[in-house]
């Protein structure tokens, strides 16, 4: 009897343990380079353009080790301070960009995938995964309006980017870099995509190329 | 004899609640939508509803009705200023939200359509939108064997016409009723609003009902509130449909239900939040001759009085209608 009494209690302790390591929070934070503040708010890429930001939401998503097989989303806004990743425990080493398409598929979700966060498009379009306005002042002098809802599923559409992480930490921290992505809207003269599909990809690729997690 | 006295009690109780009940209940107005020349059948409104959600309705086959349409948002285009199209093309205005369109007698935000089965032809064929032509359409449907059914089912034969494919349209879109908001609910008595609500109301009723009067919360009016004229679109309203000089900068009163997920606000979604809206309003201090009469005696509204007002504004919101099955779309099981 004392036995199993003493076994109810390692197992009482060991269910408070795992318990109590779920709800260990981990808050990894998004950080724009190259953002300058007195500069209209703007990111100056290394050829000398400058990318005046009203928005700029993206999906970034990473498992928790202690939540193993699971693909939380994460919405990020770095306008409206949502600038934090939040997950439950210790953060996995696979990261990415984007939503897979069977999620897509599956239509509409809650929490951070909720419609009313206005990225979602439609049940045969899916997600914006990356949704960038703002104004582009080239080196030039000339100016670009900025409106890129790039993301979808379809043919062309990779489901999910994966992105370099350098990071051996438990705290590591998401350094978002936009020069590939001013390069490609310059050079290819993207400064539109509202739609899935070929560009939207491009755009989607450039942009998650920039991201290294250290 | 003993129970006569409860019972008494009892009776002036329900008589007392149901008359309470009946004087808050919320009274619609006659619909203006004439269903006996296009009667509502289930066969019908499936077929509205699948034709809403396909994106074989636009030219390059990538836009639905419901792509500026969510049925997660109230069937209006959340976080979108402006509508979108094919090709990557932007649209001049923001997508309204649809719901009680049986009572609406304009549509679009200069009221350049005057009934619903004419309405969905703008979108269709306009270049920045879903940019098709209605013969095109129609052909591409003829050759769909599975609409061919479906119109056969809902119209008798599986002849497919304009008349047929808008009335469909029609059809589903009139299912869009919202009319279980908190506000509803309080009004039939099955609900109480707090105190803040309560306050928010009675400011409401001073200060804004008088274009957006319940239960709609729209008169349907035309109103010039005060905004300055976007540089890039020019967009001069109603004045493009009347020609009237009195009807520049004037668009269609939105109704406020649902108001949380049809953000942004104004017909150029120049505003993103409530508050924002709410703060223009109250902004407009000087006596401006083009503003509307309504518009430039709302008067002054304080910053207490604008917290109050979101908080009603809020009991607009209809959860039910949001998560109706009815309205959503999966096609694997259509």
């Amino acid at each position: 009897m004392n036995l199993i009494l003493i076994y109810a209690w390692l197992l009482f302790g060991y269910l408070i343990q795992i318990s109590g390591a779920e709800k260990t929070e981990c808050r990894i934070p998004v950080y724009l380079e190259n953002f300058e503040q007195a500069n209209k708010a703007g990111v100056k890429s290394a050829d000398g353009h400058l990318l005046q930001i009203k928005k700029l939401q993206f999906y970034l998503s990473c498992s928790s080790k202690n939540i193993p097989d699971t693909q939380e989303y994460h919405l990020i806004d770095i306008n409206n301070g949502k600038d934090t990743l939040k997950l439950e425990g210790e953060p996995g080493s696979h990261w990415y960009t984007g939503v897979d398409s069977l999620t897509q598929k599956d239509g509409a979700k809650e929490g951070d995938l909720d419609p009313f966060n206005g990225m979602y498009w439609a049940w045969h379009s899916g997600y914006i995964e990356l949704k960038l306005e703002g104004v582009l002042t080239m080196k030039s002098g000339d100016r670009q309006d900025v409106l890129i809802h790039a993301g979808g599923f379809g043919p062309l559409q990779q489901d999910l980017f994966p992105l370099k992480n350098n990071s051996d930490r438990n705290n590591p921290r998401v350094c978002l870099n936009l020069n590939n992505l001013i390069q490609l809207m310059i050079s290819n003269e993207i400064f539109h995509s509202m739609l899935p599909g070929e560009k939207s990809h491009l755009l989607m690729k450039a942009f998650s190329q920039g991201i290294q997690i250290r | 004899m003993r129970y006569l006295f409860p019972i008494i009690i009892l009776f002036i109780g329900l008589i007392s609640l149901s008359n309470t009940v009946l004087q808050n209940e919320v009274i619609w107005p006659e619909k203006i939508y004439d269903s006996s020349s296009n009667p509502l059948t289930k066969e019908k409104v499936l077929l509205g509803k699948k034709l809403f959600y396909d994106p074989l309705l636009s030219a390059d086959g990538s836009i639905s009705c419901a792509s500026c349409h969510s049925p997660y948002n109230a069937f209006a285009h959340t976080d979108h200023a402006l509508s979108h199209g094919i090709y990557d093309s932007i649209g001049k205005r923001n997508a309204p939200a649809l719901m009680n369109l049986a009572w609406q007698p304009y549509f679009m935000w200069d009221g350049a359509i005057h009934h619903l089965d004419m309405q969905a032809l703008f979108p269709l064929t306009h270049p920045a939108e879903m940019g098709e032509t209605l013969n095109h359409l129609l052909e591409k449907l003829q050759k769909n064997e599975a609409y061919k059914t479906q119109f056969k089912s809902a119209f008798g034969s599986d002849s497919v016409s304009g008349e047929r494919l808008l009335k469909s349209l029609s059809a589903f879109m009139l299912t869009l009723e919202s009319k279980n908001a908190l506000y509803d609910q309080v009004k039939s008595g099955r609900a109480l609003f707090s105190e803040q609500e309560a306050a928010g109301e009675k400011i409401f009723m001073q200060k804004c009902a008088s274009c957006h009067p319940p239960p709609l919360f729209t008169d349907y009016s035309f109103s010039n509130n005060g905004l300055d004229s976007d540089s890039v679109l020019k967009d001069q309203g109603r004045m493009r449909i009347s020609g009237k000089k009195s009807d520049s900068l004037c668009f269609k009163v939105p109704s406020l239900r649902n108001i949380s997920y049809t953000y942004p606000y104004m017909h150029d979604g120049r505003f993103q939040v409530i508050q924002d809206v709410l703060k223009h309003y109250a902004s407009l201090s000087r006596k401006d001759k083009y503003v509307s009469e309504k518009i430039n005696n709302i008067g002054r509204i304080s910053d207490k009085e604008r917290v109050d007002l979101q908080a009603f504004l809020l009991t607009l919101n209809d959860q039910k209608f949001l998560k109706n099955p009815d309205f959503r779309y999966y096609p694997k099981k259509m």
